[in-house]
């Protein structure tokens, strides 16, 4: 069994988050996980704050236990969902995309626990002085929005950094990651890709078959030009789009146009041709649906046995 | 030193460039500023200043870094 002082901070069973994914992590995903003994986590991508309280409302329903709420910042309603989370009681806050300072005061006051995604030791370090709990040093094998440095550079560094817990995310996909993540320095992981096929995640059925079908060259990082990354499966939208970011004649704002709904188009229509399938470098390593709380305990599981024979190669 | 001197300074030393290749109406994007580079610079004039420099608003160039500093140093005072 593994434990770490993440579990007790959180209330958690296991040291396992799954990822705020926009379009997919949903109040059924959340509570399905959290059911499970991780922490589930509902994504409040960029809609409004009545849509994520109807969310809020139906994890309360459907779970007792401890879940979290990944706040987008750059979101247009990103002010409106901060005030949610206080009203509905959400005991964890995860924040991508932004400097969560200006919502601090009110959420520590509110007896949440907010968590941070951030991409280096400088974000790690603000984050820590205005109170967060925790931090979740997410590196580039992520889908998603990257940041520059890989998992294995991040997240010795961010412990190096900071003296709260540090969940490592971006590259894990089974127990080899989560034991790689402890002998980091983290306490904990966070994983999207190997979630996304769980058996309560509503995400469109040809997405799920394409992580399933994946190799491991099939992601490419596109969005660079326009100085936010993200990682996707490579498919006709990919293609297309890696043509016209190279084109110094097509403008950062109909590059910005290109990718405007192609997320919502995969995960909700799966549309093959024009959608954009976020997905770690790890989508190769998932190759089966699972219930959530499956998932969990395969990793940790997978994780203990691996941890415990560790030192095979120490004389 | 002025605000705008110590900006300059921190700027400079950070992208090892001329100093004097820094004016008020330099935009980050000219200096190809991104996010994180702007936490790290920041961080450094926190240390300059001895204040918390935490913008609500992104900052695009050097003078609306002035004001906002300026502003700050005004509250902390």
């Amino acid at each position: 069994m593994i434990k770490t002082p993440i579990c007790d901070l959180l209330g958690i069973e296991y040291p396992v988050f799954q990822g705020g994914m926009a379009w997919i992590a949903d109040a059924s995903l959340a509570a399905a996980v959290s059911n499970g003994g991780g922490l589930g986590i509902i994504s409040a991508m960029n809609a409004n704050g009545e849509w994520l309280r109807g969310q809020i409302r139906e994890a309360k329903k459907l779970t007792d236990k401890p879940f979290g709420v990944n706040i987008m910042l750059m979101s247009p309603f990103a002010d409106e969902v901060a005030k949610v989370v206080v009203e509905e009681g959400v005991p964890v806050v995860t924040t991508g995309a932004g400097n969560p300072a200006k919502y601090m005061p009110a959420w520590l006051e509110a007896g949440i626990k907010v968590i941070p995604v951030i991409p280096s030791t400088g974000i790690a370090k603000r984050v820590a002085r205005a109170g967060a709990a925790a931090v979740i040093a997410e590196g580039g094998e992520s889908g998603g929005h990257i940041g520059e440095l890989t998992t294995m550079a991040l997240v010795p560094q961010v412990c190096d950094a900071v003296d709260i817990p540090v969940i490592a995310a971006g590259g894990i996909a089974d127990g080899r990651g989560f034991a790689a993540a402890i002998m980091l320095g983290a306490v904990g992981v966070q994983m999207g890709t190997r979630f996304l096929v769980a058996h309560e995640c509503n995400v469109h059925p040809n997405y799920k078959k394409k992580i399933l079908e994946a190799g491991d060259i099939d992601t490419a990082s596109t969005g660079r030009r326009l100085g936010h990354p993200v990682r996707s499966l490579k498919t006709p939208f990919t293609r297309e789009y890696m043509k016209k970011e190279y084109d110094p004649n097509v403008s950062n704002e109909e590059l910005e146009g290109l990718g405007a709904g192609a997320l919502r188009k995969a995960a909700v229509e799966g549309d093959e041709k024009a959608g954009c399938f976020l997905a770690g470098q790890i989508a190769s390593m998932v190759t089966k649906e699972q219930p959530a709380a499956e998932i969990i305990t395969d990793v940790c599981t997978q994780a203990e046995e691996i941890l415990k024979g560790a030192c095979k190669w120490v004389r | 030193m002025s605000t705008f001197e110590s900006i300059v300074k921190v700027i400079s030393d950070y992208r090892e460039m001329d100093p004097e290749e820094i004016t008020l109406s330099t935009t980050f994007e000219d200096l190809a500023l991104d996010s994180l580079d702007m936490t790290e610079i920041l961080m450094g004039l926190e240390d300059e200043f001895g204040i918390t420099i935490e913008p609500d608003e992104k900052l695009e160039n050097v003078e609306q870094l002035v004001t906002f500093i300026d502003d700050q140093l005004e509250k902390n005072a």
